[in-house]
């Protein structure tokens, strides 16, 4: 749990920092349109200029205070010592960059698939089209507009969000878990091939899986294809002349499963840049991630049932187990049917059934070792809820035969 | 290690967390000429717009095609849907319109059992084996 808690400030600290190196916030608003191939959405120009306008004051400001230092500088020190290499931007520049940005914003905002995408995951009016459409592209596969501007780093984010409020469920829900049974339900939720599930199937978006000709010919970074995921996709099998297999491994290409799973990190993470909060990133996370159904008494192997449950009764202070018969039909017949349950002194520790009394055995060991790792507190509260008040939890951890 | 972790993927539960609606997209196929598709045509010049306003979940798309009008839904797992609508007039059109958006993409069959469901019963199964045994059938 500490360790959680721990994780939880360094996540905080790093979104911090990612906010203001990756995302800051336009007073952009999304249009109420008709997600429709043939409508023209008018953004509100004048709203674009005006950021426009401002963002290079700004960036002149910053330019002119550079300057300054840069000249006191070269006055403090002596005329022996190199000047700095760093040079200010110049103000064309800085004008073309913003125009280029605000060109995107406006192919963005125009994007049918952009807007129905957006509606179809109610997300907040912050979470602003052309943050999505960055989302949505992959490394390699950036616009004329802005060629740094792919999902790379919001994955990154979007990642440890993930990872952080899945294993904060699990552990809440099931705090006996072993690690490694852990380890595979946090996969469970957060693996590439679950996550393509969620951004093909359920939130329905599609990849670009134009040939490179395609590429060549039409305007890629049309509003039209703003909407889809672009990524460089990888070809396992390409057959050269000896029929030999050759791995291609052409620079930042990624498989779509790879690609749907980096798009559905970034989209969290814009998600909480957008929100800038973590209570409805967790909300979203629990929504659309933690609400799929997975059965954890399934994850389990157990090599020596009986033995693993007389270690634990020994080192739980309980009574060494028994398996008593609880219940049987046709012994002499070919099909009967044994029920055998492990008791310790008195209590019943798991019960179970089978066509033989071995086998009823290792079963009724198997259910009361699943009983005991699959213990569940009723209503918890998780780590990062607001009224949680941490319990000290001793875990002996796993138990060792 | 005495317990062996077997990997498994976790499966949507679509209405659980949140409802996504299957229906992500519909295609309406159209021709210039062709006199079925005078309902087909009527539809997209006078009340498409709005039909699409309404729905702001579903990308609509228009593609014109020679031959008979057709309404195409597309849905999870690459599934599509596609109904003819040659001769319906925008009315008829609207209501297969809104048949396509409301499907499921599941295919059509007469259910056996009366519950079909993902999860376990919460009452479990009953169990000769645990009736008193002066209960017990006896043979």
């Amino acid at each position: 749990m500490n360790l959680l808690l721990l994780r939880s400030s360094s996540l905080k600290r790093t979104s911090c920092s990612f906010l203001s190196k990756s995302l800051s916030g336009n007073g952009f608003l999304i249009s109420p349109s008709i997600a429709l191939h043939y409508s023209t959405i008018t953004p509100e120009k004048n709203n674009t200029l005006k950021a426009a306008e401002e963002h290079v004051n700004e960036i002149n400001e910053i330019n002119q205070k550079h300057k300054e230092n840069h000249a006191s500088e070269i006055k403090n020190q002596n005329s022996n010592s190199a000047p700095s290499k760093i040079q200010p931007i110049s103000h064309k520049q800085t004008r073309l960059i913003v125009e280029k940005q605000i060109k995107f914003k406006e192919t963005a905002l125009r994007s049918p698939l952009l807007i129905t995408l957006h509606r179809r995951l109610e997300l907040p009016k912050s979470f602003e089209l052309y943050s999505l459409a960055r989302c949505l592209t992959c490394k390699g596969r950036t616009s004329q507009y802005s060629k740094n501007a792919d999902n790379s780093a919001l994955a990154y984010f979007g990642e440890s969000l993930l990872d952080y409020y899945v294993t904060e469920h699990l552990i809440t829900k099931y705090p006996r878990l072993p690690l490694k049974i852990l380890e595979n339900a946090v996969d469970a939720y957060t693996s590439d091939k679950v996550l393509h599930d969620v951004a093909a199937n359920s939130w329905g978006i599609e990849a670009d899986n134009s040939l490179p000709i395609d590429l060549a010919l039409r305007d890629v970074d049309s509003s039209y294809y703003l909407g889809k995921l672009r990524y460089v996709e990888r070809h396992k099998q390409l057959e050269n002349d000896s029929n030999f297999i050759q791995i291609d491994t052409k620079k930042n290409s990624t498989t779509e499963r790879n690609a749907m799973a980096s798009a559905v990190k970034s989209i969290l993470a814009v998600y909480y840049a957008s929100t800038e909060s973590l209570s409805e990133t967790k909300k979203f996370i629990h929504a659309h991630i933690l609400s799929r159904k997975l059965d954890v008494s399934s994850l389990f192997a157990f090599n020596q049932p009986t033995r693993e449950l007389s270690v634990l009764c020994k080192r739980e202070n309980l009574e060494p187990p028994v398996t008593r018969l609880i219940s049987e039909t046709g012994r002499l017949s070919r099909s009967p049917v044994f029920v055998a349950g492990v008791f310790s002194g008195t209590e019943k520790l798991g019960e179970s059934y089978a066509s033989s009394l071995q086998e009823a055995k290792i079963r009724a060991a198997v259910a009361a070792l699943k009983n005991y790792y699959l213990y569940s507190p009723l209503n918890p509260k998780y780590p990062s809820d607001e009224d949680f008040s941490p319990a000290l939890i001793v875990d002996h951890g796993d138990v060792i035969v | 290690m005495p317990v062996k972790p077997l990997s498994a993927t976790s499966l949507s539960m679509n209405g659980l967390g949140t409802f996504m609606l299957p229906c992500k997209k519909i295609v309406l196929q159209y021709c210039n000429w062709n006199g079925s598709a005078e309902g087909m045509r009527q539809f997209i010049l006078n009340e498409l717009k709005d039909y699409a306003a309404s729905n702001p979940k579903i990308e609509f798309n228009i593609i014109k095609k020679t031959g008979h009008p057709v309404v195409k839904g597309y849905y999870p797992y690459n599934q599509v849907k596609s109904i003819c609508v040659r001769n319906l007039k925008p009315f008829e059109i609207k209501r297969k319109l809104d048949l396509i958006k409301n499907n499921s993409s599941a295919q059509l069959t007469s259910y056996k059992n009366n519950v079909t469901s993902k999860n376990k019963n919460p009452r479990g199964i009953w169990s000769p084996f645990h009736v008193a045994p002066s209960l017990r059938h006896k043979i």
